[in-house]
């Protein structure tokens, strides 16, 4: 019965939340959504305030998650959605997911990376449908059908885990017995197949791909940074020190930058691009968890640095629609702020000076050399810098577009205070990164 | 005061964030931005000579070597006045050639992007701080060349520029990462390389050099720098002519040790500087723009310093990169005035005979060829090509040969591209006359042109502790005396063939290239990975599950 | 074949080992023949339905009550799936009477 004992910080923060998500949704009738994206706000800086005192290794995954949280609750704009009820619904649910993203970040106990598993991806699922039409329709139903069956994956792993040891622990040995050693590495292979969903890891990426294109802002931020980085320490947990899936998260993690990378080359959306280029960087992720745990501060830096620049990018394209055309961005009335700070965030997602996300990918490398071997780190360098082409392509248009600004591309006060907190993280982990992950 | 020279890399965002908030006449207020480079590196080769370190530990902790490192030392401060005297000049002269742009503001602000990027690079104390430099600059020029977006085909130009440079990036990247840990200072590089053999010497050696001709164009990654010429000709002749396109060189000088200790990888880069050398200088005869001609003879003088690194004779290299800063962005900057005069004309064939209108930019263009081709005593090209061919006559005496034979070549290209713009005084075309503020900066590096060569032996000194010790450099040599005989026949010989053919007169070309081939073949895939999400769940359900269970079984497998 | 099946099936342990196996692969047959969606819910309740069975098994085994309590867990996550699933594959096939889950889609993943 130890699983639910475990009320470690990052289980209060989830609990925080859902407290919160609750109450948005009971109140959603009667108050105003502002109001209750504010309270979400300041309920989640508190909850993360009292982690700060005293570190643990899941209090910088903590704040990272608290914080993407923030930004997509920033990033929820009504006027995209169908109702005014909507965006009390979208927040709620926001809440719920980070919830289970929270409970992820420190959890070894089977059952809890289950639980938080569903809240993300159901969470995820109502998102991407709420309030858009068919099209975001259609993009959680898929999303909800791979989600169920990573899911029953992860249910049949830890099924057969806790046949093979007696125990829900992560970490716990098999039994003496014959074939159970065997049967728990099948298990964990399905845990680590099941929560590689999450963090969209080619052969598992369809989900992710359509929710991105075709979800409103505030699930697609959700979609790309939160629950991405508690599927990112849930993987660490069920991977753990263990050989053999390390050598299977590294091959699917390099097979997704590679993937992820070419699916990106083709397209001429910037929505498509970014949910392409979301796979490659989650690829990326993978393989700073498959290194183990020395690389928990270079995958806490990472992720800091592409939830940052996620944000700055979706802020800039929020109330825009999904089809923004790459060859239309010159005549895109999208003002200066939101355009300089889609160049900042394409430039940090392509791994370009000035920004930090040259050096966390950097990192990765480092930390992939000296785990995971050098074909591996050869390939996945290739594929990171040629990344660069996709994501920069968008910008000499961008930096000489001039087209004026209209009333519908002004950015609310919400995407305002998100570009400049985002802008505050790329700039700290530009100038002081090791002031920045003395945290981790 | 001298503790503050290594940040010199600082001096010219001041101006970019003036050009972005609109302070000011666009570009002004840039200005002061390289002149205080200059005045940088200048101070530190005037000064006592002591090499200037900046570090900070702990930038970037999980790294072995997380420091963040400046160093400042005779090569570093040379860069930074090549880079200071070239981009003062560039930025003067854009103020007038840009002037009715109405980008121009962001041009300056690229421009300071870039400058700040190529100090870096050259200040850098350590690989850490090196790459991001290194690929500061890539961006930097990708914007720039991609800068006129009205212009067809700039954004793709601006591709084939990232893309050369995205390999350059990842070889630098996997150097650093290879490294063991804490070993990135870029000044012991060599002695921290041995402890791994030479097997290790050979394979950072080896990635150095990928890095440095992805960025240099030499061999197969030539392909960017003829299409880079889509961006305006300052941007040409500061960054593709004078300054970041011989970062390459510039690294291989720095890590000279390390090549040393992997003698085969030296042999390659010779290899690859003489093939480039003459391969471009074949390949600027079949140009029929101007500036793409131009743009070959740049390939094939970086071929040179290639060459000379590969001989083991890095000050060679180093030496000739800085004489041909001064006369190859003189050249790009005369190519600019007579684009200028006629209206954004760039076609050979239709531009000759500007002599009479354009008599001052004749002349100057004149000082700047014989100096490409290396005329004895009066140029500076002379002193430098000369060391390289002496270098190479000594360790490798057929490339040696090799290299003189080019220098007919030199001849011919830069012959014919004189002849055919400048060689008449007849042109229908009106070109108007350009203003001081074009001529200057031009002015300004013709002297060079021509009295850089006599800095030879003192800079050879200064660094010494950098380079090594530096051969002797002779105003007057026998080799030199042929090498600059054959120059001038060659020079000679254009002129009679454009007399002979008109201003048009080209190689025919040949078509298609292994580029060509490479992105139609990564479209292609792209289009394949991209049409496997057609949006059916059906599909998505498949895969996944197969795909996971093949990648699983596969892995296992192989465990 | 029946002979060599029933020797395999020994203990009782084993038999409801192979049925946890063989629900989980009906399962995933389901998943890639089945074409309509509510067959597809189906399949994925059959798959959390064969791990159900080997946490209780294993909960009996071991002799650790933590499996029947997840068992139960799992019960409740499945009935909250199919809560969603079912709103969204209404919502989503209402205006397609012929629900079918190969027809192709309008947004690419």
């Amino acid at each position: 019965m130890s699983w639910f004992l475990e009320l470690e910080r990052s289980l209060q923060a989830a609990a925080v939340l859902g407290v919160l998500a609750t109450l948005v949704l009971v109140g959603a009738a009667k108050w105003s959504a502002q109001i209750v994206a504010g309270l979400g706000v300041a309920a989640t800086v508190l909850a993360a305030v009292p982690a700060i005192a005293t570190p643990t290794a899941a209090t910088f995954p903590l704040l990272i998650v608290l914080s993407a949280a923030l930004l997509c609750v920033l990033l929820v704009r009504h006027d995209e959605l169908a109702d005014e009820r909507h965006r009390a619904e979208t927040t709620a649910l926001i809440l719920f997911g980070s919830a289970g993203a929270c409970a992820l970040v420190s959890a070894t106990n089977l059952l809890t990376i289950l639980v938080g598993f569903e809240s993300m991806s159901l969470s995820v699922a109502v998102l991407a449908g709420i309030g858009r039409g068919e099209r975001s329709l259609e993009a959680a139903f898929r999303f909800f059908v791979l989600g169920a069956i990573a899911a029953a994956l992860l249910v049949y792993g830890t099924a057969l885990h806790f046949y093979a040891t007696g125990s829900l622990e992560v970490g716990a040995p098999a039994v003496a017995g014959d074939g159970l050693q065997q049967l728990r590495t099948i298990g964990h292979l399905l845990l680590l197949l099941g929560v590689s969903f999450e963090l969209a890891v080619v052969p598992l990426q369809f989900g992710a791909l359509g929710v991105i294109q075709a979800g409103p802002i505030g699930g697609v931020g959700f979609a790309m940074t939160v629950s991405k980085v508690g599927a990112a320490f849930a993987l660490g947990h069920v991977v753990g020190g263990e050989r053999l899936q390390q050598d299977v998260l590294v091959a699917l993690a390099v097979t997704t930058i590679v993937w992820g990378t070419l699916g990106a080359l083709a397209q001429r959306t910037l929505r498509g691009l970014l949910a392409n280029s979301a796979v490659a960087q989650g690829g990326f992720v993978a393989l700073g968890i498959a290194c183990g745990a020395g690389a928990h501060a270079t995958v806490c830096f990472y992720l800091a640095v592409y939830v940052a620049a996620s944000a700055l990018v979706l802020a800039a394209i929020s109330g825009d629609g999904d089809e923004i055309d790459l060859t239309t961005m010159r005549s895109r009335p999208l003002g200066t702020m939101r355009r300089l700070a889609l160049v900042a965030g394409l430039m940090s997602l392509a791994g370009m000076p000035p920004t930090p996300g040259l050096l966390a990918k950097f990192l990765v490398l480092a930390r992939s050399w000296e785990t995971a071997g050098m074909s591996w780190t050869v390939v996945a360098a290739l594929g990171g810098v040629f990344g660069a082409l996709y994501y920069m392509r968008p910008v000499p248009d961008l930096l000489s577009g001039g087209a004026p600004i209209d009333g519908r591309s002004q950015p609310t006060f919400g995407v305002r205070i998100a570009i400049v907190a985002a802008a505050v993280v790329t700039v700290v982990c530009t100038v002081a990164p090791y002031a920045a992950m003395r945290l981790a | 005061m001298n503790s503050l020279l290594p940040w010199a890399f600082l001096c010219t965002i001041p101006g970019l964030l003036l050009q972005a908030l609109g302070v000011g006449r666009a570009g002004v207020a840039s200005l002061l931005g390289p002149i205080a480079v200059l005045l940088a590196g200048a101070a530190w080769l005037v000064g006592d000579h002591a090499p200037l370190v900046v570090s900070i530990a702990d930038w970037l902790p999980m790294l072995g070597d997380g420091t963040f490192a400046l160093r400042l030392d005779a090569l570093s401060a040379t860069m930074l006045t090549v880079i200071g005297a070239v981009a003062s000049c560039v930025y003067v002269y854009s103020l007038a050639y840009m002037h009715d742009d109405p980008g121009q503001r962001r041009f300056f602000a690229l421009l300071d992007f870039f400058v700040a990027t190529m100090c870096l690079l050259v200040l850098a104390g350590n690989l850490v701080v090196l790459v991001a430099g290194w690929a500061g600059v890539g961006i930097a020029s990708f914007l720039l060349i991609s800068f006129w977006r009205d212009k067809e085909g700039t954004l793709g130009a601006g591709m084939q520029a990232l893309a050369a440079n995205a390999i350059g990036d990842a070889a630098l990247l996997l150097a650093v990462v290879l490294l063991p840990r804490g070993q990135a200072d870029l000044v012991n590089l060599h002695a921290l390389v041995t402890p791994t053999g030479t097997s290790g010497a050979t394979m950072i050696g080896a990635l150095l050099v990928v890095a440095a001709a992805a960025k240099s164009a030499q061999g197969p990654l030539y392909f960017w720098l003829p299409s880079a010429m889509a961006g305006p000709t300052p941007v040409s002749a500061l960054i593709h002519a004078a300054t970041m396109v011989a970062a390459g060189v510039y690294l291989l000088c720095r890590t000279h040790l390390v090549l040393a200790q992997a003698p085969d990888v030296l042999h390659v880069v010779a290899w690859l500087g003489v093939l480039t050398a003459l391969v471009a200088a074949i390949a600027s005869l079949q140009q029929t723009n101007y500036k793409k001609g131009l743009a070959y003879s740049t390939l094939s003088q970086l071929g040179y310093m290639f060459a000379a690194i590969g001989f083991g004779a890095p000050f060679a290299a180093f030496f000739h990169l800085f004489t041909h800063a001064s006369f190859k962005a003189l050249l790009f900057l005369v190519a600019g005035i007579v684009i200028h005069a006629t209206d954004g004309e760039e076609e050979l064939g239709k531009l000759g005979g500007l002599r009479g209108q354009l008599g001052a930019t004749a002349w100057l263009a004149l000082v700047g060829s014989l100096a490409l081709i290396g005329l004895p005593i009066a140029t500076a090209g002379a002193f430098s090509k000369d060391l390289v061919l002496e270098a190479g006559l000594e360790h490798a005496p057929m490339l040696g040969y090799l290299l003189l034979g080019g220098v007919v070549l030199t001849g011919l290209y830069t012959g014919r591209l004189w002849f055919a713009v400048f060689g008449r005084s007849d042109s229908k075309l009106h070109a108007h006359a350009p203003g001081l503020l074009l001529l200057g900066p031009v002015a300004l590096l013709a002297v060079g042109a021509v009295v850089l060569g006599w800095t030879g032996n003192p800079l050879g000194e200064v660094l010494a502790p950098a380079l090594g010790k530096a051969p002797e450099v002779h105003a007057w040599s026998t080799l030199g005396a042929i090498a600059g005989g054959l120059g001038l026949c060659g020079f000679v010989l254009a002129g009679a063939w454009v007399k002979a053919k008109g201003s048009g007169a080209a190689l025919p070309s040949f078509r298609g290239s292994w580029v060509d081939v490479a992105s139609g073949v990564s479209d292609g895939v792209a289009r394949l990975v991209a049409s496997v999400h057609d949006g059916r769940v059906v599909t998505a359900i498949v895969f996944s599950l197969f795909g996971a269970g093949i990648v699983t079984l596969v892995t296992v497998l192989r465990h | 074949m029946i002979a060599l099946a029933a020797s395999l099936v020994s203990t009782p342990e084993v038999l409801v080992l192979a049925t946890s196996a063989l629900l989980f692969t009906v399962g995933v047959v389901g998943l890639l023949l089945r074409r309509s969606p509510i067959a597809l819910l189906m399949s994925i309740e059959i798959l959390l339905n064969a791990g159900n069975l080997l946490l209780v098994l294993g909960a009996r085994v071991r002799n650790q009550i933590d499996g029947q309590t997840a068992a139960l867990l799992v019960l409740v996550l499945g009935a909250a799936e199919a809560v969603v699933g079912l709103a969204l594959a209404l919502a989503f096939f209402r205006p397609r009477p012929d629900a079918d889950i190969d027809s192709p889609g309008e947004v690419q993943g």
